[in-house]
């Protein structure tokens, strides 16, 4: 039972991580942690529902929503974060919860909230593995995964763009001294990220049902994805996902679905404790 | 080429230029002279448009640059290597290089130039730069300042915490770099030094600009030899 098990695990862990990575990302290079970010990914999960039932094929109602989502977080990051530019850091945040409220509402005032069946990408009866049943959308999930993970590394480590924007990270204002656009690279970041959730609510709304509050407690675990890999690793944010689904999965089975949840957050605590750091996390140093 | 007017700017409540004004010529090589706090790291980061000024105007081949964001200004071929040398630390120093020519297509030709001045930098560029020393940090700043072929190259104390040595090889290094063509503005407290490679002196006190003059004429006065030479 052990197989079925851990597939189901890692591609739910797989959502996590897709959903921490942008989360880390835009709290080491904006500084600010987007609370409005899974419901950005909702928004346009409901868009590509739309879509399907307007009859367009899936994969152009992913690709539109795709799209759809990396605009609306580069309009974010134009439109309501940069004029609180200089300011504290805590109004950025107060205006993502305020957008997080707003596109909640206007998710349930134009689809409504009842629940909606999303139709998976990869529909048809579990495929067996080793003589255990495997879903199809979990192994997309964990194909999609690895494969978003490549691009982003190749982005960051193989482009101009990602190194000047690796650089800001470090330093936003001498990468703007070398002559960076820094709002070009805030933009995508902005759109980066959100892309990065839509991805994540798209695969996991087959899963589950399509309403307006599935994306919170994805949002919750993506942050506990992100904690627990560090909170300034991508790379951690990706297994620190990984871990919290697996982790989840074995105590559903092994212990109590309605426990799964909370144990699989004390054992992240435990974690923590130990390696207060995070899984991948560096500690902080600073050397001028 | 560089002309600074009645600059003055605050921070917040606080004066920090009372209106300076200087001029770096093509090809020229100006010292910035004053103790701590006299303004010298304002007036570079004004120049860079890291700071706004309150008044004043910064002339770049007769055009202002006030109101430019750094980016702009970086563009227009003034190159700032700053206080604290503002590397990227979990970069190597390869990458460092590489955002020092963001705004050019290759600079690969640039290289061999670039580690005659530097040896170290070429056995060091697999690293990160965190993991340089004082002296090996300080290069790479200034290299990588060059390989984005600044016309004008402001230094924020590229002196400050390294040992006589690397001091003495950083100025060596500073007088190739002038004789290049590339025009300096030089921040300092050691001031012996800096005469040493600049035609040209201004020394400010408390946001103003005190004296300033040919390197030869101010070596003799007796103002300067009171309150910076320290004798």
């Amino acid at each position: 039972m052990l197989l079925p098990l851990l597939i189901g695990g890692l591609a739910n862990g797989g959502v996590y991580g897709l959903v921490a990575l942008g989360l880390v990302w835009l709290h080491r290079s904006y500084g600010v942690m987007n609370f409005a970010h899974g419901e950005m990914a909702l928004f346009v999960t409901f868009l590509s529902f739309f879509l399907v039932q307007l009859g367009w094929p899936l994969s152009g109602a992913f690709l539109a929503a795709l799209l759809a989502a990396a605009l609306l977080g580069w309009l974010v990051e134009r439109l309501l974060l940069r004029p609180f530019a200089g300011s504290s850091p805590l109004s950025l945040v107060i205006a993502t919860m305020g957008l997080l409220m707003a596109l909640n509402g206007l998710s349930s005032g134009i689809w409504g909230t009842l629940p909606q069946r999303f139709p998976p990408a990869l529909a048809g009866p579990p495929v067996r593995l080793a003589s255990w049943p495997v879903q199809r959308q979990d192994l997309l999930i964990l194909g999609v995964l690895v494969f978003s993970a490549l691009v982003l590394f190749g982005f960051l480590f193989f482009t101009k763009f990602g190194l000047a924007s690796r650089a800001a990270v470090q330093n936003p204002w001498m990468a703007r001294l070398l002559g960076v656009s820094i709002n070009k690279v805030y933009g995508a970041s902005w759109a980066l990220s959100a892309a990065l959730a839509a991805l994540a609510s798209i695969l996991f709304a087959p899963k589950t049902v399509l309403t307006t509050s599935m994306m919170m407690s994805v949002l919750i675990k993506g942050f506990t994805a992100g904690v627990l890999g560090g909170f300034n690793s991508l790379p951690g944010a990706i297994l620190g996902g990984v871990c919290l689904g697996v982790m989840e999965n074995l105590m559903a089975f092994y212990v109590s679905t309605q426990w799964k949840d909370s144990l699989a957050l004390a054992l992240i605590v435990l974690v923590l404790l130990v390696r207060p750091e995070g899984l991948l996390g560096k500690k902080e140093t600073q050397r001028v | 080429m560089l002309e600074v007017r009645d600059l003055v700017v605050w921070y917040g409540p606080v004066p920090a230029l009372h209106g300076v004004s200087l001029s770096v010529e093509e090809g020229g090589s100006v010292a910035l002279l004053g103790a701590n706090g006299a303004g010298k790291t304002t007036t570079l980061r004004t120049i860079s448009g890291l700071i706004r000024p309150r008044s004043g105007m910064i002339l770049w081949q007769g055009k202002n640059l006030v109101g430019l964001p750094p980016e702009a200004i970086a563009r227009k071929g003034i190159g700032h290597v700053p206080e604290g040398r503002g590397l990227f630390p979990e970069l190597t120093v390869w990458e460092n290089l590489k955002m020092g020519a963001y705004l050019r297509r290759d600079f690969r030709a640039d290289l061999p130039w670039i580690f005659e001045i530097f040896p170290v930098l070429k056995e060091r560029l697999r690293q990160m730069a965190r993991t340089l020393s004082g002296g090996e940090a300080q290069m790479l700043a200034i290299a990588r300042a060059l390989v984005g072929r600044p016309k004008l190259l402001l230094l924020d104390e590229p002196s400050l915490g390294l040992d006589p040595i690397h001091t003495a090889r950083v100025f060596l290094a500073l007088k190739e770099i002038k004789e290049a063509g590339v025009s300096l503005l030089l921040a300092e407290q050691n001031a012996y030094k800096a005469l040493e490679v600049c035609t040209h002196a201004y020394v400010l006190e408390l946001g103003f600009v005190q004296i300033w003059g040919p390197t030869q004429e101010l070596r003799s006065a007796e103002a300067v030899r009171r309150i910076y030479l320290g004798g």
